[in-house]
């Protein structure tokens, strides 16, 4: 009973203590127990023992792990070729996994910044016979709806948006929230000042109110109560501030800045209106499958009531879908990534873990000694440990600095526009999971050679002088097949990296049919409140190119629909023969991009045959278009289309070709360009415009006359976007840009893996070997000879891993080249100066043990 | 090299331990009753506790242990480091007694 008692004691303190003092305390807690006499006084000596153990055991155990860390660090340190290259390995492999998570957390993990997210779901209207089942709801349709008290707790609308700022020195365009006045119940967050909507602000006639996002509030306000009740100009309305929302509250996007009411108007939102996206929150205990039928039970009803419903159902789905269109894409997406990145943290494991066994073995004299002078196995288990976890840690810390990068790029490549419940960042979660990361790695690559190390014969391995006998051929063959997988994967990388290079560069060159150099765009959008009708618009737009043409500098002024390689277009389908003729025949389809009369002079597109439009080209004047030269073939083929007829969309009367334009690229460059169909902005004016002027760069100077020259026409209109043409061309190629950095870093950090691969196997090679090479040379071998020999087993080992590599390579560039079209093709030449790479920088690394072995001293090799 | 200064101040139970020390070698146990009889029962040290002293001063080598050949249980004995560092720390508690009676807070005694 006592003895137990004592041994459990004793365990309180670290293993060595133990070893040192355990069987003097065990003699000295005897006595003391013998000398207490009474009953009280041994229970007093129990209870001093116990909570002196509890006091001192934790900081001998703290002082241990100490001493072991400063070891660790010390050996490290002595080391430094081969700790920056597990440092290095390590933190790349944590940190590109933690960067990964941190996407993912902040896209999927997360859960929506709002009250019970669980419950909330989105109502989608679904029109089954057309196989359309995300389509918005009317107002009818969403009052059906709210009615279901029995199913939702509370139900609201809102529409993504936008509105202009009027109060400033210059109206400005900001991202809003257009929201029924229930929205803020139903998603159950409270305002962070202020009130936020209530019933009633979504009704007509009711007072114009906002309410304001944290960042905006803080911004225009410096954060100061006394914004509340104040105005704000928002279409040249005032609209009064009524309260303030937490920066946390991120709804529907992570850019909305603020949130009006959607005024509810029954006779301006008629049932064939249908422009609302409903939000729900379930009663507690209503299943999704119960809102969907219980909702189409309604459908009927709504149906016979209104014609412009009939045929349309509900759809429902979890909000966190709604809200993030791309979930899908994502959640596969990220586990992709996250096993690959896995995979590599793997590698890297393995590597080091090779490498550690290489330097144990080198240092196997000196653990030795220090085994023999009386360090337990324990401890020196630990104390390799202990090496492992300085690496790890460091590790860990530099791979959370990567990730903190990775994400900082992520936020500037991912849009804004698509939403995450939190800003991408290294958070506590973040660094929680590179701890476990770093713990599982440390363990992985650095328990292994402690324990064989400690396990081994000591006595064996003070006699053969750390010349081997550590290293199993199975665990050899083992980091063979990492190796080789890595040299595969080096391959494959490297492969990709120059493909995405040769595309990018000849992405750059790709004509794309117009000059980008000297023209400045700007981003506007008329108000309807403002421009109802198209008389308005179209004048707009001939007063504004006006107005920009006169300011000093400009050649010519434009304004256009979309711009182009700016991911944006339309497109229409066009025939030369007239609707009816061949309805049962697909149209062909074109680019349609409505224009300014100079839009061909700013560009410089070349006019092949024909005119470019004039400002008498009016709505008054006859409908015309400008094809470019695709269209033309295609449309018209072996004759000029110049006077024939040709018919848009569902148009009742053609337009007549005027003139024939040189191709350019709207939406791509890497594939052929596409038919294109110019019409007049006079024509066909939209109320989404870019203006172009060419003559100014983008000199201060020349945007801030440029701005001027808008406002002269409009000095309500927000100017958004104001970049150079040849800054949008660079930013449509960023991603193609970013593809190939990223794949040049992880291919360099792959090869970079594979060479200490590769120079770790081939030094454990030699170890094992040393005495064989020793009975070699002295049987007279040429030292030349063996170093090709052991040059010889690192080749191969790259040689074998090139082609399952290049084996992969290939697969993958076919399969890519299927999603991402204008790839380049991964030629041999690429392939062989790849697989050239890898052998050379393979025979490098096996060149150093190598000749190492080379100077074995038989006579020492054979003897040990 | 070390200086004894360095070291202080020691603890009342590091210092009665070196004390006890001081006297002759010593082992574990010995340390224990020593210390107690000397503070008459005010401290009184564990053995968990003593050990953890023994160690540290094993490790800074103020003592070094001697193999007793009577029976299984290991001496200590004050090394010459050791020995200055209790005498400094003796040193410093004076100084700290003669302050307290120039203030008068403790009552004057004459030297003999």
């Amino acid at each position: 009973m006592k003895s137990r008692w004592l041994r459990a004691w004793l365990r309180l303190f670290p293993a060595d203590f133990r070893g040192d003092f355990g069987d003097e305390m065990r003699a000295s807690v005897d006595e003391e127990l013998r000398d207490a006499r009474t009953r009280r006084g041994r229970a007093g000596v129990a209870w001093r023992n116990v909570t002196a153990a509890l006091r001192v055991g934790p900081r001998l155990h703290l002082e241990q792990w100490r001493q072991d860390l400063r070891h660790a660090v010390r050996a490290l340190a002595h080391a430094p070729l081969f700790s920056l290259a597990a440092v290095g390995a390590l933190a790349f492999g944590i940190g590109s996994t933690v960067s990964t998570f941190g996407l993912a957390d902040a896209f999927l993990f997360r859960p929506l910044p709002f009250a019970r997210p669980a419950e909330l779901v989105h109502l989608w209207a679904a029109d089954r016979a057309r196989g359309d089942d995300e389509m918005r709801a009317s107002l009818q349709e969403f009052e059906a709806w709210r009615s279901r008290d029995d199913l939702f707790s509370g139900v609201a609308a809102f529409n993504y948006s936008s509105v202009e700022l009027t109060g400033g020195p210059e109206p400005e365009r900001i991202p809003a929230g257009l929201v029924s006045a229930g929205l803020f119940d139903v998603l159950g967050v409270p305002p962070l000042a202020g009130r936020a909507l209530r019933a009633g602000d979504d009704q007509p006639g009711a007072a114009p109110v906002v309410v304001l996002g944290e960042a905006f509030w803080r911004q225009r306000f410096g954060g100061s109560p006394e914004a509340i009740g104040r105005s704000l100009a928002i279409g040249g309305v005032p609209h009064t501030i009524v309260g303030v929302m937490p920066a946390s509250f991120v709804f529907p996007l992570p850019i909305t800045r603020l949130w009006v009411p959607r005024i509810l108007d029954r006779a301006r939102l008629t049932p064939d209106v249908q422009p609302l996206q409903v939000v729900a929150r379930l009663r507690p205990g209503v299943a999704p499958g119960q809102v969907t039928s219980g909702l189409e039970a309604l459908a009927p009803d709504l149906g016979a009531s209104y014609p412009a419903l009939a045929g349309r159902t509900v759809n429902v789905v979890p909000l966190g879908e709604a809200l993030n269109f791309a979930w899908d894409l994502f959640a596969i997406g990220s586990v992709v990534i996250g096993v690959a990145n896995l995979l590599v943290l793997l590698a890297a494991c393995a590597n080091i873990s090779s490498l550690m066994l290489g330097r144990a073995v080198t240092r196997g004299r000196e653990v030795s000694i220090r085994a023999a002078l009386g360090a337990s196995r324990f401890r020196l288990v630990r104390q390799l440990m202990a090496e492992s976890l300085v690496l790890a840690g460091c590790g860990a810390l530099a791979g959370l600095g990567i990730a903190q990068a990775g994400l900082r790029l992520a936020d500037r490549l991912i849009p804004m526009e698509l939403y995450r419940a939190a800003p991408f960042a290294v958070d506590w979660r973040a660094a929680g999971v590179a701890v476990v990361l770093a713990a599982g790695a440390a363990l992985l690559f650095g328990l292994s050679p402690a324990l064989r190390f400690a396990r081994a014969n000591l006595a064996e391995a003070m006699r053969q002088d750390g010349t081997g006998g550590t290293t199993s051929r199975r665990s050899l063959r083992l980091q063979s097949l990492f190796v080789r997988k890595q040299v595969a994967f080096t391959v494959v990388l490297l492969v990709g990296t120059l493909v995405a290079a040769r595309t990018f560069a000849r992405l750059s060159t790709v004509d794309p049919g117009f000059e980008t150099g000297g023209v400045t765009t700007m981003s506007l959008v008329l108000p309807v409140s403002r421009y109802a009708d198209r008389a308005a618009v179209a004048r707009f737009h001939a007063d504004v190119s006006d107005a920009v043409r006169r300011v000093p500098g400009v050649d010519a002024a434009t304004t256009v629909n979309y711009l182009p390689l700016n991911h944006e277009t339309a497109i229409v389908p066009v025939s030369a023969d007239g609707p009816g003729a061949d309805a049962a025949v697909r149209r062909p389809e074109a680019q349609s991009l409505a224009v300014g009369p100079e839009y061909f002079r700013v560009l410089r597109i070349p006019i092949a045959a024909g005119r470019a439009f004039t400002p008498a080209d009016t709505s008054d004047g006859r409908p015309v278009a400008v094809v470019n030269d695709t269209l033309a073939r295609r449309l018209w083929p072996g004759r000029s289309p110049v006077g024939a007829s040709l018919w848009i969309e569902d148009d009742v009367a053609p337009r007549t070709v005027v003139g024939i334009v040189g191709d350019t690229r709207q939406v791509d460059l890497g594939e052929a360009a596409g038919g294109q169909v110019f019409l007049p902005q006079a024509q066909s004016p939209w109320t989404y415009l870019r203006v172009l002027a060419r003559g100014v760069d983008g000199r201060e100077a020349d945007l801030t006359a440029l701005r001027a020259a808008v406002h002269d026409v409009d000095p309500l209109l927000p100017i958004v976007e104001v970049r150079s043409l040849r800054q949008v061309v660079d930013d449509f190629l960023l991603p193609q840009r970013a593809l190939g950095a990223v794949l040049l870093v992880l291919g360099g950090f792959s090869l970079w893996l594979a060479l200490f691969g590769i120079y770790g196997i081939v030094t454990c090679h030699v170890a094992d070997r040393r005495r064989e090479i020793g009975v070699r040379v002295a049987l007279g071998a040429d030292r030349s000879r063996i170093v090709r020999f052991v040059v010889g087993r690192g080749v191969r080992l790259a040689v074998h891993g090139s082609v399952a590599g290049l084996v992969l390579a290939a697969a993958g560039s076919l399969a890519a080249r299927a999603f991402v079209p204008g790839l380049a093709v991964a030629d041999p030449l690429v392939m062989l100066a790849v697989v050239g790479l890898i052998v050379g920088v393979a025979a490098a690394a096996a060149f150093v043990p190598a000749r190492r072995a080379a100077r074995v001293d038989p006579l020492r090799a054979i003897r040990g | 090299m070390r200086r004894p200064d360095d070291l202080l101040p020691l603890t009342p139970a590091m210092f009665h331990v070196l004390l006890c020390l001081s006297e002759g070698e010593r082992h574990g146990y010995r340390i224990l009753k020593d210390v107690a009889e000397r503070t008459a029962g005010r401290v009184r040290l564990s053995t968990g506790t003593l050990y953890g002293l023994i160690k540290r001063l094993l490790d800074d080598g103020l003592a070094t242990e001697v193999e007793s050949g009577s029976d299984r249980r290991r001496a200590y004995r004050l090394t010459a480091f050791g020995r200055q560092v209790a005498r400094a720390e003796a040193e410093r508690l004076e100084q700290l007694v003669v302050g307290a009676r120039r203030t008068g807070l403790l009552p004057s005694r004459g030297r003999s």
